[in-house]
């Protein structure tokens, strides 16, 4: 016992990422459960009271991104079942929306779950309430929260303590509405906020790390100082899984091959290598929203079985002479993928050369070497070593086969003097839950415990403890 | 085989008396062997057996330990937040929650602000930027890297409020700050020092936020607003809002930040640990707080530059270093040499200068230019490369003697100018003469042969000292320098270098290997030898030990020692002439010499002064002696080894 240093006080451990939710109890080696951050919904008929109480759709959040801060009201409802669901993260407190006046619409029910969503429903909506890191759709957020707490784990809120994990830029605001929808909607006893980089590092058994994740949404490069994150060596991009996918979308169409997901399709049978299918569709009119995610499913089973990175730098001639791998679309059309798969993820490395069309945004991408140097440079120089000696990879994005290798000698072959040692866990699941897994293991130390956020301190304090507590 | 004892582990009896299995071994009876009575006599088998270990059976005597699902308190906290959690159920119910010893947090000297005002001012710094770099620390524990990441100064208002509520209730102890800053000498407790200090800060934030600085602090707090707002030379207290909202943010390095941390606390140390009887833990805790601001960034500065080298600079240094060590060995070498001969000239002191030794080597200084006694020293150069070869060069030079002295030395020429020479060369010599260039090579075992068949050759059968070198035994070759001991004169010089003399064959009863019969090399010189062996490409025994490549191997092994003798001979002469030059000098250069030593060797320096320096120069090419002041240095050894091999 007295090596071991745990103390578990059944603490419940929710990690959020954009593309992935997973909640778990602390002390366990895998959360419970694991499923997709999207929420799909289906929207009401427009109503004839637009009051405060009015909820906004998703693209009127996108337009009242500038507001006057006049409704500072609303900031107090967040975490009641009728709050105000379109407070954007990045706003001061006490600004609410002002809700648009040309389109409102009520959101319906709500699907959350693997099953649920990508189950085909004319008129569901699909997103995920999270965009670079920050919570941006709060009432989806808390559909999210219902759904692991009441629908997977089934625990009573009131009898365990909460720890989540958010990203290392997350804003004040949005860790004091996190807290306010912890304590005042589910009325946990005690609340902590972790940094995931911190807890990825945690995870790997490390105080000191370089924590390289790269998800669904993004790439981050995080600098960890004995548990602490140092936040001027933050260096982040929305390169990620989501951005590959849509470079295969379209060397698929480029090619004249539609992607057409499982669910539209009825009847096909086998054609030969490179013809175009030979397929029935069926009449399933969906949303735009929803019809992209089943895109990208296919397209993430096809970067899941095809693509692989080179181990060493990306050469046209070399590559071409590995055996190619055969892979199917859904509606039958098959092909034989060469350098293709190796093109894909070199996205990550070299985006400059690698990223088609790219969009003003996307054309000022770095390679991940380069990322990950930059952020220790940023450090100071007698951390520098530590860092190097602990790059830490996590995140669904750095699966491919060859990934880990491939960064190791990109980084090798920057001039430095420094020697270079990255972990990246064999298992799939630590990779893909590293920061989940880090809560796990914090929020079951004995010593942990009087970091807790209580219910008394935030009734004392007030939702703003949280900044104060959780550095 | 099951025994009983078998039966009963399987049920998880008690085993019966273990003392039954440890059989009497009876005494062999006489007259059996006892491989025998291990056969059939009535004695334990010959297989080993081991008594099988199990688990150690469950111990259910004990009783279970008692777990409970229980609530508790963490002493750590101020709150009385109660979580639950299984633990071994209590007898003691007042115990301390278990991880509560690991709450531990640094202490930090504080200061207060009269401390601040009559010690610590700096003009960089004010008071509250210094309690903000105090409060910090604190809450990061003096990890620096993070310090110095979230160090932002003018803090923002919610970062200074996470601050202040970590470092305790700022609030409410700053309104007995009063109290505490009164008279704070050594023996305040620093927890209210460091209250008084953040919360004067504050009191100071709050004035230029405009806000109300005479609700919860007092008249001091509002005087040290007055006093920190007087210390930037733009602002007084009146005008400290309008300071903070103009100041630009100040990036502070982290040397900064660590600078202005030690130095504050070394001078707190000072002024409060007075009292003598601490004087030794006060100078610990100052080297401990020693810092040297200017230092660390040349450090720091260093290192980066060492980090960014290109991996071609790493390269070019790398070599730089392996090229300046080299050198300072080569360095270290050559002073060596040079102690040794002079060691060894002191030696020859004890002769006299007119003694025999230097009047050989000075005799053979001017034999090089006289001609032909100076090829003794050409022979066993040329031998060292071409085994074979010794005594036809010998000749081919004794003839070159005739002809032109010293050129002949002088590597490839030698053979030809040897023949053209001298046709007194024998056929053998002829032979080996051609064997020199390494194409002919083959005919050379034959000269060789031919040598050894002729009873003991003389190798030099041209050269006028041959008489002298008859005599010579074979151990002869190994000590130059007692040859040197015999009659002065320069025709005689020639023995002190006998060129190798084949040894007598001893007979040996029976049979026996050839290889038995190799020269042994004395100890001494076995390693050197080796190592141009080494130099020259060849094992350090012969892989086929015939007749002929045995011979040839004695011949070559006897040059190289011959070879290692004259370097070592031409190493003192050289030296011996530097002397002897050198006295002149000091002499004057009309004096005439005072010794006979001197004129030898004065005869042979500027009599035969093309024949001096141009021995010198021989020497110096062939045997690679690394010398100051000759015209032709040649460097290092290897590289003239070389050379010479491909002579």
């Amino acid at each position: 016992m007295g090596t071991y240093g745990g103390d578990e006080v059944a603490a419940l451990v929710l990690s959020v990422g954009h593309t992935w939710t997973q909640a778990g109890y602390a002390g366990e080696d895998t959360p419970k459960s694991i499923f997709p951050t999207s929420v799909g919904w289906v929207d009401l008929p427009a109503e004839a009271d637009q009051g405060d109480d009015a909820d906004n759709s998703e693209d009127t959040q996108m337009q009242d991104v500038t507001q006057d801060g006049a409704s500072a009201s609303d900031s107090n409802h967040i975490g009641k079942k009728d709050a105000d669901g379109g407070d954007v993260a990045p706003q001061p407190v006490g600004a609410g929306l002002v809700p648009s006046k040309k389109k409102i619409t009520k959101r319906g029910k709500y699907y959350v779950g693997d099953g649920e969503i990508s189950c085909w429903r004319p008129d569901m909506e699909i997103k995920s309430p999270m965009k670079d890191g920050l919570v941006e759709d709060w009432d989806a957020l808390e559909q999210i929260w219902d759904h692991a707490f009441l629908k997977r784990l089934r625990c009573d809120p009131t009898e365990h303590p909460l720890i989540i994990t958010e990203s290392a830029w997350n804003t004040r605001e949005i860790r004091e509405k996190l807290t306010e929808l912890a304590f005042e909607k589910y009325n946990f006893p005690a609340f902590f906020v972790a940094k995931d980089a911190v807890m990825t590092a945690f995870a790997a058994g490390r105080p000191h790390a370089l924590v390289v994740d790269s998800g669904g949404d993004m790439t981050s490069v995080v600098p960890v100082y004995d548990g602490y994150v140092l936040r001027k060596g933050i260096m982040r991009q929305s390169l990620g899984g989501d951005v590959l996918s849509d470079q295969v979308l379209q060397q698929f169409k480029a090619s004249d091959v539609e992607v057409t997901p499982q669910y539209l399709i009825a009847k096909k049978s086998p054609v030969i290598v490179g013809q175009k299918p030979n397929v029935v569709l069926r009449d399933r009119p969906a949303t735009p929203s929803f019809h992209k995610m089943m895109q990208m499913r296919v397209l993430h089973d096809f970067k899941e079985s095809v693509c692989q990175v080179a181990e060493s730098t990306y050469n046209e001639q070399n590559i071409s002479t590995r055996p190619q791998k055969p892979y199917e679309l859904p509606d039958g059309y098959n092909f034989n993928f060469g350098t293709e798969r190796f093109k894909v993820p070199e996205i990550m490395f070299n985006p400059k050369e690698f990223l088609k069309n790219p969009t003003p945004e996307q054309e000022n991408f770095v390679g991940l070497p380069k990322l990950i140097f930059n952020s220790a440079q940023s450090c100071d120089i007698d951390f520098r070593p530590t860092l190097f000696g602990n790059v830490v990879l996590t995140g669904g994005n750095t699966l491919f086969p060859g990934f880990a290798d491939r960064l190791h000698w990109e980084l090798n072959s920057i001039p430095h003097s420094y020697k270079v040692k990255l972990h990246a866990p064999g298992n799939t699941v630590e990779r893909k839950c590293g920061s989940w897994l880090g809560g796990s293991i914090m929020a079951s130390l004995g010593t942990f415990h009087q970091l807790w956020i209580s219910r008394k301190e935030y009734d004392e304090s007030g939702s703003n403890i949280v900044n104060k507590k959780c550095v | 085989m099951a025994t009983g004892n078998d039966v009963r582990e399987i049920f998880q009896l008690k085993a019966s008396d273990q003392v039954r299995r440890v059989q009497k071994t009876e005494r062999k009876p006489d007259g059996i062997s006892r491989e025998l009575y291990g056969l059939i006599g009535n004695n334990v088998s010959t297989v080993a057996f081991n008594n099988p270990t199990y688990k150690p059976k469950l111990n259910v005597s004990k009783k279970a330990v008692n777990w409970t699902w229980r609530p508790f308190v963490n002493p750590s906290r101020d709150d009385d937040l109660v979580l639950q959690h299984w633990e071994k159920t209590r007898t003691d119910p007042n115990e301390e929650y278990r991880f509560y010893k690991f709450n531990k947090s640094i202490n930090l000297i504080s200061f207060s602000p009269e401390e601040y005002t009559s010690h610590l001012k700096d003009p960089d710094w004010t008071m509250e930027e210094t309690s903000y770099l105090w409060d910090l620390c604190r809450r990061f524990d003096l990890r620096w890297v993070v310090i110095q990441d979230r160090y932002e100064w003018p803090p923002q208002e919610a970062d200074r409020l996470a601050l202040q509520y970590y470092n305790g209730n700022n609030l409410v102890i700053s309104e007995n700050a009063p109290n505490a800053t009164k008279k704070e000498e050594e023996d305040t407790p620093m927890k209210d020092a460091s209250a008084a200090a953040s919360g004067s800060g504050e009191s100071f934030v709050q004035a230029t936020l405009g806000g109300d600085t005479s609700t919860s602090t007092g008249a001091t707090n509002a005087a040290t607003a007055t006093a920190s707002g007087s210390k930037p030379p733009t602002a007084a207290a009146s005008t400290s809002k309008a300071v903070v909202s103009i100041t630009p943010a100040k990036t502070r390095s982290m040397e900064d930040l660590k600078h202005r941390y030690y130095t504050i606390s070394r001078i707190l140390t000072k002024i409060r640990m007075g009292d003598a009887s601490q004087a030794v833990e006060k100078a610990q805790l100052l080297s401990s707080m020693a810092y040297d601001k200017n230092r660390e960034i040349e450090r720091k500065k260093n290192l980066e530059i060492l980090n960014t080298r290109t991996p071609e600079q790493i390269e070019e240094e790398e070599a730089l270093y392996l090229e300046a060590r080299r050198i300072d060995q080569n360095e270290k070498k050559i002073t060596r040499e040079r102690e040794n001969l002079l060691r060894l000239l002191n030696t020859r002191d004890i002769y006299g200068p007119g003694g025999p030794t230097s009047a050989g080597l000075a005799g053979q200084v001017g034999v090089a230019g006289g001609g032909g006694p100076g090829t003794g020293i050409i022979i066993p150069s040329n031998s060292i490369t071409i085994p074979s070869s010794s005594s036809p060069s010998a000749s081919g030079a004794a003839g070159g003697a005739g002809g032109s002295g010293h050129s002949s030395a002088n590597g490839p020429l030698s053979p030809s100018v040897g023949k053209g020479g001298a046709g007194a060369a024998t056929p053998g010599g002829a032979a080996g003469a051609s064997g020199t260039t390494p194409k002919k090579r083959k005919k050379a075992p034959k000269g060789s042969v031919q040598a050894d068949d002729s009873a003991p050759p003389t190798p030099t059968t041209a050269t006028s000292g041959a008489n002298a070198l008859k005599g010579s035994s074979s151990s002869n070759h190994r000590r130059p320098s007692n040859a040197s001991d015999g009659p002065g004169g320069p025709s005689s010089a020639s023995a002190t270098l006998p060129p190798p003399a084949v040894k007598k064959e001893k007979l040996t009863p029976g049979a026996y290997l050839r290889s038995q019969k190799m020269t042994p090399i004395v100890s001494t010189k076995q390693q050197r030898v080796q190592s141009a062996l080494v130099t020259l490409g060849l094992p350090f025994k012969p892989a086929m030990p015939t007749a002929t490549v045995m011979a040839k191997w004695d011949q070559v092994q006897s040059n190289i020692v011959t070879l290692l003798d004259i370097k070592k001979q031409a190493d003192k002469l050289e030296s011996d002439l530097k002397v002897v030059k050198m006295r002149r000098g000091s002499l004057g250069s009309g004096s005439s010499g005072s010794s006979s030593a001197v004129t030898g060797s004065a005869a042979s320096g500027a009599g035969g002064a093309t024949g001096g320096v141009s021995l010198g120069s021989n020497v110096d090419g062939n045997f690679g002696v690394k010398r100051e002041g000759t015209g032709d240095e040649s460097g290092t050894p290897g590289p003239v080894k070389k050379k010479k091999r491909k002579d």
